[in-house]
């Protein structure tokens, strides 16, 4: 597991890590039934706050991402095909909802954006 | 959530100085840090956890009992590390160490040397020969060598190199890893506390000016930067320890979603470090709206 | 609380060597007479115990102290059983150099064992308790400041009222058999102070000396008592 935690992000620390925790477990860095590390461990580690972790973890939790088990520690939750392309897909969708909105602020329509899709996937080939 | 520590109301009278009011708990396994600035009465609280000084009223509660009722036992699982360290100069390490060591009954000799060894201390040297830092971790490697659950440190930091600070607060999240011990140091390096704090409370002038779970603090106090002309408004009594410069001014609001709603684009609001909450705080126009 | 009063001697040790050493050269120069060397006993033991105390105080010692799991009652008994253990120390060192140097070299002192019976060394002892009794709490009390300027002026009243208080009533006594003033028996007579603790000893025989020891005895008890209970209560109430 990795996890770099930059200072200067606007994102709030536990916001990174409940981000790429979820990009590794999401694209398979991170396998299923492995088991990550206790929240101390991992604050200890980082240099942060038990609290912080402990958020993350709990957020992970709530969206399905972890299982913690009392006594045991925190492992990464068996994610069913669907789901796992679900999550994908969200996070896809988020991205996306960010350049709609930013795209509809500066006055570039539906048509423009789906081309530049068609650009960048081009790229990409 | 257990508490190690629970303060409530705590007042100490002084000639020119009062403690007012002091209220904050620390759960066990968690690390709090009391920032203030000089003189708003961090020593003061510190003290009168270790009944070195007499309370005027209020309660302290370590363990889950009275400080007073039981304070021998209670100072058995205390660790501290003063401002001023209280050995003798005169003395070796050793020495010292033999003189304090023989009043803990859990005192765990084999630590205190791997402690002397991971910090590089010489026990034979005399006290008086050492540098503040190496007093410091000398105090620290007899503050933990008794299984001490609570460790209390008044300005550990202050006129050690940014390297052994950096040391020591990993050797504070160490120590908090079984969650049984917890740690209360008071600073007024506040970029000490930025990473490892867990909780964070505000001490000014003798009174609390808040006491809550570091990450809360930091989201919900921001720094807002905007024309002169915001100030007019009458949302601006929001802003504390305003500053104003030729282009503009800055100012910090406790909560921050109130301000977006307020201003909305108008200003820049940026995360805050503990030390910007203090700065504000501390000057001209920052006291009274706490 | 023994590890309290002897961590003193540990920490002090070379002080006490010091201080050892210094008394152990004096004594000849007072041993001619004998009634100002058993005063010695006085100084040198209030010195031992002021030395330590005051780099205790002006340091800030009783912080650490507090701050340990010791509780502060202790702290204060084991100030006074150090105290009187040193102070007796020191007496029964100069008391022996005393007797030695007699025995060894008698052309240098005068006769120390005829001022010394059971009688005169409980008076000391009695000079010495009262001294520390009003000493400790008193140092407590007023600090650093206190402890030499109100070490030496409490041994020099001690010192000073002994003298004067013994003199009166040897004078007073003259006719008491056995008393020696080497005049008339007049007051002025009495200060000279020769044979003062065996005129004193001399009194005590004459009005009982059961009693007169069960009273010096019961005094000292009542003023470490009190002394005692002060010096907790002002240090149960003292900020560090």
């Amino acid at each position: 597991m990795r996890i770099i935690i930059s200072n200067s992000s606007e994102d709030p620390i536990y916001e990174q890590i409940i981000k790429q925790i979820k990009n590794q477990i999401i694209n398979g860095e991170l396998t299923e039934q492995e088991s990550l590390p206790s929240i101390r461990k991992l604050a200890g580690e980082l240099g942060i706050s038990v609290i912080t972790t402990k958020r993350a973890y709990e957020e992970l939790e709530r969206e399905g991402f972890i299982d913690t088990v009392g006594g045991k520690g925190s492992f990464v939750a068996s994610q069913n095909k669907e789901f796992l392309r679900e999550k994908k897909m969200k996070v896809v969708e988020e991205k996306l909802t960010e350049a709609v909105s930013e795209a509809r602020m500066l006055d570039i329509g539906v048509k423009d954006l789906k081309e530049m899709l068609n650009i960048l996937y081009g790229e990409e080939e | 959530m257990e508490n190690i520590l629970e303060i409530n109301s705590l007042r100490k009278e002084y000639d020119n100085f009062t403690l007012n009011n002091v209220s904050f708990k620390l759960p066990y396994g968690y690390i709090m840090g009391l920032i203030g600035p000089n003189g708003a009465g961090k020593t003061t609280i510190i003290k009168l956890i270790m009944n070195l000084i007499r309370k005027k009223s209020g309660d302290i509660k370590v363990f889950g009992t009275d400080n007073i009722e039981n304070e021998i036992d209670i100072k058995s699982r205390i660790g501290f590390v003063y401002d001023i360290p209280p050995f003798y100069d005169h003395l070796t390490l050793n020495q010292n160490k033999a003189i304090t060591a023989q009043f803990y009954r859990e005192w765990d000799q084999d630590l205190f040397l791997r402690y002397v060894n991971d910090f590089d201390l010489d026990i034979k040297a005399k006290f008086k020969t050492l540098s503040r830092g190496m007093k410091m971790k000398f105090q620290l490697a007899m503050a933990l060598s008794h299984n001490a659950e609570l460790i209390l440190l008044d300005e550990p930091t202050s006129g050690l190199d940014p390297v052994f600070r950096r040391e020591l607060l990993d050797l504070f999240s160490g120590i908090i890893q079984d969650e049984k011990k917890s740690i209360l140091f008071s600073t007024h390096i506040t970029s000490d506390l930025e990473r490892i704090a867990d909780f964070v409370t505000f001490i000014k002038e003798g009174q609390i000016v808040f006491t809550d779970e570091k990450d809360s603090v930091l989201e919900s106090w921001g720094v807002v930067k905007g024309g002169k002309e915001l100030l007019e408004k009458e949302e601006a009594s929001m802003f504390k320890g305003i500053k104003k410069h030729e282009y503009g001014f800055e100012a910090l609001v406790s909560d921050v979603s109130q301000a977006r709603k307020s201003f909305s684009t108008s200003v820049t609001i940026e995360k805050p470090t503990l030390e910007d909450i203090m700065f504000f705080m501390t000057s001209k126009n920052g006291g009274e709206d706490a | 609380m023994l590890k309290l009063s002897i961590k003193d001697i540990r920490i002090y040790w070379f002080t006490y060597v010091v201080n050892f050493l210094f008394w152990t050269i004096m004594a000849p120069a007072a041993i001619q007479n004998p009634d100002i060397y058993m005063m010695l006993p006085i100084g040198f033991g209030l010195l031992i115990i002021i030395i330590p105390l005051g780099n205790d105080i002006r340091d800030g010692r009783d912080i650490l102290y507090a701050s340990l799991p010791i509780k502060r009652r202790s702290i204060i008994a084991a100030r006074y059983l150090s105290s009187f253990f040193l102070a007796a120390a020191a007496s029964i060192w100069l008391i022996i150099l005393g007797l030695a140097i007699e025995r060894f070299l008698p052309g240098l002192s005068g006769k120390i064992s005829d001022s010394l019976s059971f009688e005169s060394i409980l008076i000391l002892a009695f000079i010495i308790t009262l001294i520390i009794c009003i000493y400790l709490p008193f140092v407590l009390k007023f600090g650093f400041g206190a402890v030499i300027s109100g070490g030496i002026a409490i041994t020099a009243l001690a010192i000073a009222g002994f003298w004067l208080g013994s003199s009166c009533l040897i004078s007073l006594n003259k006719g008491v058999p056995g008393i020696e003033t080497g005049g008339n028996g007049s007051l002025l007579d009495s200060l000279s102070g020769i044979g003062i603790f065996r005129n004193l000893s001399k009194i005590m025989e004459y009005y009982g000396r059961g009693i007169s020891i069960f009273i010096i005895i019961l005094v000292m008890i009542i003023a470490i008592i009190i002394s005692i209970s002060i010096s907790i209560k002002i240090f149960r109430g003292k900020e560090l």
